[in-house]
């Protein structure tokens, strides 16, 4: 027997005219991703080649010739940024998929500006950042001649000088920052306008050919779910274009609240068009966005800032979720355990994608999701802005970036709003709360596997009052968490794979190629698509009553209070008493 | 027409929320100016959901791996990979 939330997140729309079934839903999305990750990996595999030559030229001309007993120098820096100048996607392909699937631009004053911006305007742009990048260029020679001095001075001592490494260490830090300047002012000063609006209605149609064809195939019309796409991509492209404002993204507001938000206020106001409503199909985007995510869960990535990063996020995070989720059922008593498990993930992982999984592997409600995504958009806005002002005037300063990156990377949820409040701490700060992050984030399709398997073979079961059979459980398992835990194992082997015929080759092609270049683009419109559906299928009132009693809120709280005290609790431990030497090294 | 109304100050309020609340609100928060400049610098997008969405992750991950590798050997007490 089927569980009766099927009508929920699965078939929002309440179409009267199909209602998919989940297994071929599943499929089709499974299918889908696939199709999208296999035309990824023939459009940048063949280029395999010439990424590792490539990468064999940048390691012949920066490999350090003498043992700089493990002090960063400049040529190191130089490897290092030769190697990750290597991308599959800058080919002519990858720039054609960019266009393609690219969203409106990021605007300031003129919401027009996200789709259109001249040339000759982009000239005026361009040249009056002129200046500033030759002055930010000199700025560059000038540190990268002290650098140098500095460096020779090192290494005259064969490194073994502390002061000198430090003086060194100080004078390279100030060429880097001044060359992050330099680039960010050559982007500038090289901007040449862009007409976004014909890739826009071109990737609409591909989008509404691609899931059309789908529909069709489990008996839907593909000629009413193109009518109503229209609508629904129109609404993503709106989301898109209020979430591209220059404040706004200050803020860590992204696309997915714009999506519900717009799509709330239309449903229940004017209502959502009938004839828009078979395109409203929640389920069947973020399943196929959820499959292209497998592809970016790389497991290699675990293992870039050693144990200590792995300690602070895969240990700290499956015990908060667990707590949490125990709080919720046992004290808050929170009547859905679908809505207990999608804010556990939402609080604890990463925020929106991590609710997304977790919201699809359960099958919880589309208000459900919705709201989980709203605690996550309040309190990263708050978290972003008070972690790095209680780390400035709390924390030791020796302890300010490492332990304040850790504690930050670990317990803010959305990866942005991470890096820039890491940002403010510093270089250092800013790269571990961002790697710590990319290791929570591979958490992801772990959660969702245990989740599905949780509520297949004990809340389903409970439901419904029957003991499943192994059949059963195969029945009721959400199949699409198959495709996205195949294409995150598939993906992570085949980075391994190029990580060993040549170092940083994984990133060019993965990271930089298939991920970057094709799955990621599109993943991000599927989930915009989604969100704009739940928003399109939301009623006000539905919503209201788990705002009543506020324990979704206390649920978050408590959570989130935890999780801040392990979080910093483990992380000094991990950085200052477990691997004090891999502290070090960073 | 009332809905029709209404869906447009909804519209209209959002507006206001982008243009008139936000950089208010924005002056009024100590280390707002100084979190958008830093970011803005760098490329960074606050509101990015996900790792591959920032390429400062990509810069973060490879030179915090680097780093680990290059003055790490494999040593299995320390705990370093």
């Amino acid at each position: 027997m089927r569980s009766s939330r099927r009508n929920d997140v699965d078939n929002p729309s309440g179409d009267a005219e199909r209602e998919n079934s989940p297994d071929s839903e599943d499929r089709w999305a499974v299918w889908l991703g696939f199709a999208i990750l296999l035309a990824g990996a023939l459009l940048f595999f063949p280029q395999a080649a010439d990424v590792k030559s490539e990468l064999r030229k940048a390691e012949s001309l920066y490999s350090e010739k003498t043992d700089t007993k493990g002090f960063k120098t400049i040529a190191w820096y130089k490897l290092s940024d030769a190697r990750a100048a290597v991308k599959a996607k800058d080919g002519v392909s990858g720039k054609w998929l960019a266009l393609l699937a690219g969203k409106p631009r990021k605007w300031s004053d003129n919401p027009l500006d996200a789709f259109f911006f001249d040339r000759q305007r982009a000239q005026a742009l361009s040249a009056s950042a002129d200046a500033a990048h030759k002055k930010a260029r000199d700025f560059e020679k000038t540190a990268f001649s002290a650098a140098q001095s500095a460096e020779k001075r090192a290494a005259k001592s064969g490194f073994g000088n502390q002061s000198a490494n430090d003086k060194a260490s100080a004078a390279i830090s100030k060429w880097r920052a001044a060359r992050t300047k330099a680039a960010s002012a050559a982007k500038k000063a090289g901007f040449k306008g862009y007409n976004q609006a014909g890739w826009l209605i071109a990737l609409g149609v591909l989008c509404a050919a691609l899931f059309g064809t789908g529909i069709k195939f489990m008996g839907g019309s593909f000629r009413r779910f193109a009518k109503g796409f229209a609508f629904v991509f129109a609404v993503a492209v709106a989301a898109y274009v209020f979430a591209g404002q220059a404040t706004v993204k200050q803020y860590g507001v992204g696309y997915a609240v714009w999506a519900i938000a717009i799509g709330m206020l239309i449903s229940n106001t004017v209502g959502t068009p009938r004839w828009a409503m078979p395109a409203v199909q929640t389920e069947y985007y973020i399943k196929t966005g959820l499959v292209l995510l497998g592809a970016k869960i790389l497991f290699e990535k675990i293992l870039t800032i050693g144990a200590a990063g792995l300690v602070v996020a895969w240990i700290v995070t499956p015990v908060v979720w667990l707590v949490t989720f125990w709080f919720g059922q046992k004290i808050l008593k929170i009547a859905s355990k679908r809505l207990n498990a999608v804010i556990c993930s939402d609080m604890s992982v990463c925020g929106v994608s991590a609710a997304i999984a977790t919201a699809a592997a359960c099958k919880a409600k589309k208000e459900e999701l919705t709201l989980a995504v709203g605690l996550s958009l309040v309190f990263t806005a708050i978290m972003m802005v008070v972690m790095p002002l209680f780390i400035k005037g709390f924390f030791p300063p020796d302890k300010q970036l490492i332990l304040g990156g850790a504690w930050m990377g670990g317990t803010i949820d959305a990866t942005g709003a991470v890096a820039a409040a890491g940002a403010v701490l510093g270089e250092k700060a800013l790269y571990v709360a961002a790697t710590v992050k990319i290791i929570q984030n591979v958490l992801i399709g772990v959660i969702a596997f245990c989740v599905a398997l949780y509520f297949t073979t004990k809340v389903e079961a409970a439901e419904t009052g029957a003991k499943p059979d192994a059949r059963e459980i195969w029945r009721r398992f959400p199949k699409f968490i198959l495709g996205f835990l195949a294409a995150s194992v598939v993906f992570s082997l085949l980075y391994s794979w190029f990580n060993t015929q040549a170092e940083g080759m994984g990133r060019a092609l993965i990271d930089q190629g298939v991920v970057k270049g094709m799955s990621d683009m599109f993943r991000g419109w599927f989930f915009c698509l989604a969100f704009v559906s739940i928003g399109l299928a939301t009623n006000f009132r539905a919503l209201r009553h788990h705002f009543v009693g506020g324990k979704p809120l206390l649920l978050y709280l408590f959570g989130q209070s935890f999780n801040l005290a392990l979080t910093l609790l483990i992380a000094y431990i991990s950085f200052y008493i477990l691997f004090p030497k891999l502290t070090e090294a960073i | 027409m009332r809905a029709w109304a209404i869906l447009l100050a909804g519209f209209a309020c959002l507006w206001l929320a982008v243009f008139v609340a936000a950089p208010r609100l924005a002056k009024l928060i100590p280390l707002f100016e100084q979190m958008a400049q830093a970011a803005e610098e760098r490329n960074i997008d606050a509101s990015a959901y996900f790792y591959s969405e920032l390429e400062i992750s990509y810069e973060a991950e490879r030179l915090i791996g680097d780093a680990v590798k290059s003055v790490r050997k494999p040593e299995p007490e320390d705990g370093g990979f």
